[in-house]
């Protein structure tokens, strides 16, 4: 009897191995993520010794947050622990946008941007220098017109009769191209002096003016969107294998991509309107996610969120202590990422055929 | 009566009808076998039956009650459908592919359990391919696709199976195997609605038998009132015999 009884749970015991199947490596990309956070607080341009920080958190942390502001405390509580929330929220973002973006578009080279969202955020961002000199004003526009790009191309594709999917990428580059042709005519009004760099330096990409108060407003949509790509993961698996074969198995396409649309936007939208554009994250993080996890979104989306932070972490280190000056993000992105995504491609380990 | 169809008519945007005013009704454990040549809509029947596309006129009743008042979840519970290939992008094992026939029976947030891993186990022992369950979909052969994709109508646990001509990628083996699976099915209870090109799958076990031609059943019944040499010859335009064999109990249908 109790042979039998060993017998079942051992039978049970390894179905669910099966399904927790690459949880590992998720479990160790989270504590590299993790790793990396702590290991970045201690890296900055105004240098302190370790052990003041550790004094200097542990303090803060005994005395809830009350603590008397020190030059120290300040300089890692105001400036480095914002910008580095910020490289994980942005990266964590752009990655999982990138996976949901390729599973619904069928197609692996598909990266955050394909709606249009960058070119409408950074003609949004450059028409705030124009206007402005607040930064709140710059970030809304930039916000207000990558979502209004979104719209634009999914209302576009909506007056198509064709596949969803198909349509909605060729909307999105439409939209795009009209986009970028405006932000170039900004930028050749824009006084050379004094807007059109900042313009240029918006479109790069840059963590180096992270406030407290940009994370609070940027954050919420950002994790909410994230949750609930995560919680339809598995569903998107079947949103991938186009919309006739998952009509067949009751998924409401039409729902399920407005839903996706949406989730992906507002996370993009919502990171780039406080980092400006960076490029690569999206599109590459996916990859090496998809390599070390598979193909099934279920597993693909968490590890995409912490690969992604981890990734934009390292990158925004290097941005801010390799050189005297700072090094845009977008720069540095694509300079690490591309290279690694080619000897990817020559190892013939990507995820797709 | 598990379906009835009343006067189907398909059109692709509004344009010249695929087909027009087709009826047809299947009892619990039937197999219909619909024959016709090639581009006469037989797939865009199957298609518009598992609700991929949309009837533009006449109805489709499951159990007696009419589709279009059900959701896609609640039809996706009842029927399965198997297309004539699939086009995945990603690499997913065959495993986790036939588990995505689970969707229409487990709630939107969530993902499969232990319940589901073993009916998609059983469902990949039933067409014999558990010796590939941790390839990827996309590496294995066109046949075994085929086979993962009628695993994964069978993980659905549907009443009614449509299938798009199952045997057209399959080796000689395969092709006996999933004919036989199909009757097993049947006598089961599922019932089966399938598209071929082989008369001959007909005869097969007792299934009733429909032809389509010019937009229209031009006859339907069992096997061996409609598989008969003018059918044949009005559907196909070739000539052939049919004759009974008396080592397999059963008629076949071979081109002269």
């Amino acid at each position: 009897m109790s042979y039998d009884i060993g017998r079942i749970t051992g039978l049970k015991l390894g179905i669910h191995k099966r399904i927790s199947e690459g949880n590992t490596q998720i479990f160790l990309a989270f504590f590299l993520m993790i790793f990396l956070f702590v290991l970045s607080l201690f890296m900055g341009r105004y240098s302190i010794p370790p052990q003041t920080i550790m004094t200097s958190i542990i303090f803060w942390l005994l005395s809830l947050g009350n603590v008397e502001p020190s030059n120290v405390g300040t300089v890692i509580f105001q400036i480095r622990l914002p910008r580095i929330i910020a490289a994980m929220l942005v990266g964590a973002g752009l990655s999982i946008s990138g996976a949901s973006f390729q599973g619904l578009f069928r197609n692996p080279l598909v990266s955050p941007y394909i709606l249009g969202v960058a070119s409408g955020a950074g003609f949004g961002a450059c028409l705030g220098i124009l206007i402005s000199e607040n930064i709140f004003v710059i970030q809304l526009m930039a916000f207000s017109f990558g979502i209004l790009a979104a719209f634009l191309a999914y209302s576009l594709s909506k007056s198509c009769k064709a596949t969803v999917t198909l349509v909605l990428v060729l909307s999105g580059i439409i939209v795009g191209a009209v986009f970028t042709a405006l932000t170039s005519l900004v930028k050749y009004v824009a006084d050379p002096y004094d807007k059109l760099p900042e313009m240029v330096f918006w479109l790069m990409g840059s963590l180096s003016s992270v406030r407290v108060e940009d994370l609070i407003y940027a954050s919420p949509a950002i994790l909410a969107g994230m949750l609930v790509l995560i919680l339809i993961g598995w569903r998107i698996n079947v949103i991938s294998l186009g919309e006739e074969e998952a009509r067949s198995l009751g998924i409401d396409t039409k729902k399920m991509t407005i839903l996706i649309v949406i989730c992906a936007t507002l996370v993009t939208t919502s990171a780039i309107s406080i980092s400006g554009i960076i490029g690569w994250v999206g599109l590459v993080v996916p990859h090496i996610s998809r390599m070390l996890v598979g193909p099934s979104y279920k597993k693909l989306l968490p590890m995409s969120v912490f690969l992604g932070a981890s990734f934009l972490l390292v990158v925004d280190d290097l941005a801010r202590t390799l050189m005297s000056i700072e090094i845009p993000l977008g720069v540095l992105t694509a300079l690490i990422g591309a290279p690694f995504f080619a000897y990817l491609l020559q190892k013939k380990k990507v995820g797709w055929s | 009566m598990i379906l009835r169809v009343d006067n189907a008519s398909y059109s692709y945007g509004g344009k010249e009808n695929v087909f027009e005013d087709i009826s047809f009704f299947l009892k619990k454990g039937e197999t219909l076998c619909i024959l016709g040549p090639n581009g006469i809509g037989k797939s865009t029947l199957l298609k518009c039956l598992g609700n991929v596309l949309k009837l533009s006129e006449g109805s489709v009743f499951i159990e007696g009650k009419d589709i279009s008042s059900m959701s896609r979840t609640e039809i996706a519970q009842k029927i399965g459908y198997v297309p004539q290939s699939d086009q995945s992008v990603f690499p997913f094992s065959i495993l986790d592919f036939v588990m995505l026939g689970r969707a229409p029976h487990l709630p939107f947030f969530s993902s499969p359990g232990e319940k589901d891993l073993t009916i998609a186990e059983n469902a990949i022992n039933k067409v014999g391919i558990s010796h590939l369950r941790d390839r990827p979909v996309t590496e294995v052969s066109g046949g075994e696709r085929q086979l993962a994709l009628i695993a994964r109508a069978l993980a659905q646990e549907p009443e009614i199976l449509l299938l798009d001509e199952p045997t057209s990628h399959l080796d000689f083996g395969n092709q006996v195997r999933v004919l036989n699976l199909i009757e097993r099915l049947a006598s089961q209870g599922t019932s089966v609605i399938m598209s071929t090109h082989f008369p001959d799958h007909g005869f097969i076990g007792s299934k009733k038998v429909a032809i389509m031609l010019e937009n229209d059943f031009i006859d339907q019944g069992t096997a061996e009132e409609v598989i008969t040499k003018e059918n044949m010859a009005l559907a196909y335009g070739v000539d052939v015999t049919i004759d009974h064999v008396s080592s397999i109990q059963r008629n076949v249908c071979l081109p002269l």
